[in-house]
C-alpha cells in the first residue's frame, strides 16, 4: 500500500503572537461488512463530521467536507462489489489542507472505470463546463451516477486522486484552505 | 397566500426535504427546504412534479420567486429532480424569476445555475439571482 494516497497529516502551524494555532482534526471510520448497512450512513457521516468541524472551522469549509464524505461514501454504497467487504473513511484538516479519502475493495474493471473518470476530470481545463455538459447528457437518459466526483472538482474546488492496489481502490479529495475566498 | 401544491421526502418517519408552491396575488413563490440525499427522489416527488406541470399554466402568474436558501444539501442523485421542478416552473409561468440562494454555498453558487439552465438565453433573460448571507 506504499503508493496509496494517504490522508495527509496536516502540517503543524506555528502560532504567531496573539494568534491561536489552527485546530487539527484527524478521524478515521471503518465499517464492515457493507451488507449490514441499511440506513443513510453517508449522510450520517457527512453531517456528523460537519458538526464537529463547525466547532473550529468556518461553515464553507465544513460544508465541503460534508459533500465529499456524502458523495464518496454514497459511491461505495451504491456500487457494492463484495458485500462482505467494508470501507475506510479518513479525514484530516489542519493549517492548510482538508484531505478526505475513502477506500474500498473493487474488482479491476470497476477500478479502471473510476480511474478513467478521474483522469478525464483532471485533464479538463474547465471542470464546470464539463459538469454542465455531463449533467445535460446524462439527464437525457436519466443515468444514475457519474456526477459525484466531477462535482467535487467543479463545484467544491477539490483535486481528486486515485490509487488501485491489492484490490483496494482509494479515492482522495484535497482542498487547500488558502483557496477559500 | 394560497398554497397550490407541495412535495416532501420522508426518512424514518420525518420530513427531510419539502418544497411548497404558493400563490400571492400574481406572484408564484416556490420554496425548497431541508436535504436531498436519497437514491431516488422521484419516488417521493413525482406527484409534486406532475402537479406543477398541470397547475401552473392555469394561473395568471406574472412573476416568480424561487427560494433555495433553506435547502441545506443536495447530493448528485438529486440534481435531475431539481432540474425537472424548476423547468416546470419556468415552463408554466411568464415573467421574471427571482432566485434566492446562499452566497457561501458552493452548490447554490456553482451548480444551481447549471440546473436552472441559465446558459440558455431565454432562461437567463428571465432570471435574477439574489445572494443572501447564511445566518
Amino acid at each position: 500500500m506504499s503508493d496509496a494516497p494517504t490522508t495527509d497529516t496536516p502540517s503543524e502551524e506555528v502560532a504567531t503572537p496573539n494568534e491561536a494555532p489552527q485546530t487539527v482534526i484527524e478521524t478515521s471510520v471503518m465499517i464492515r461488512p457493507l451488507r449490514t448497512i441499511m440506513g443513510d450512513v453517508a449522510g450520517l457521516l457527512g453531517e456528523s463530521t460537519m458538526s464537529l468541524m463547525l466547532m473550529f472551522y468556518p461553515p464553507p469549509v465544513c460544508k465541503k467536507a460534508n459533500i465529499v464524505i456524502s458523495e464518496l461514501v454514497t459511491n461505495v454504497l451504491e456500487n457494492v462489489c463484495d458485500p462482505d467487504s467494508g470501507f475506510v473513511l479518513k479525514l484530516a484538516i489542519g493549517a492548510d489542507l482538508l484531505a478526505i479519502s475513502v477506500q474500498n475493495k473493487v474488482p479491476p474493471e470497476v477500478a479502471s472505470k473510476v480511474l478513467a473518470r478521474v483522469e478525464k476530470i483532471e485533464a479538463t481545463a474547465d471542470p464546470r463546463r464539463l459538469l454542465a455538459e455531463t449533467i445535460r447528457e446524462r439527464r437525457q437518459s436519466r443515468l444514475k451516477g457519474g456526477l459525484g466526483l466531477l462535482r467535487l472538482v467543479a463545484e467544491n474546488k477539490f483535486t481528486i486522486s486515485t490509487v488501485y492496489q491489492d484490490g483496494l481502490l482509494t479515492v482522495q479529495a484535497d482542498y487547500r484552505l488558502e483557496s477559500l475566498p | 397566500m394560497k398554497v397550490l401544491t407541495f412535495g416532501e421526502i420522508m426518512d424514518g418517519g420525518s420530513t427531510v426535504f419539502s418544497s411548497v408552491t404558493s400563490l400571492d396575488g400574481e406572484q408564484l413563490i416556490v420554496s425548497f427546504k431541508g436535504v436531498v440525499r436519497i437514491d431516488n427522489p422521484y419516488r417521493y416527488l413525482a406527484p409534486y412534479l406532475g402537479a406543477l406541470n398541470e397547475l401552473l399554466p392555469t394561473y395568471p402568474i406574472k412573476r416568480t420567486s424561487i427560494d433555495f436558501t433553506e435547502l441545506r444539501f443536495c447530493n448528485s442523485n438529486g440534481f435531475y429532480i431539481i432540474m425537472d421542478l424548476v423547468e416546470a416552473v419556468y415552463r408554466g409561468t411568464i415573467g421574471p424569476v427571482q432566485v434566492r440562494r446562499v452566497k457561501e454555498d458552493d452548490w447554490q453558487q456553482e451548480t444551481l445555475p447549471i440546473l436552472l439552465n441559465v446558459d440558455e438565453e431565454e432562461i437567463a433573460s428571465r432570471t435574477h439571482f439574489e445572494d443572501v448571507h447564511e445566518i
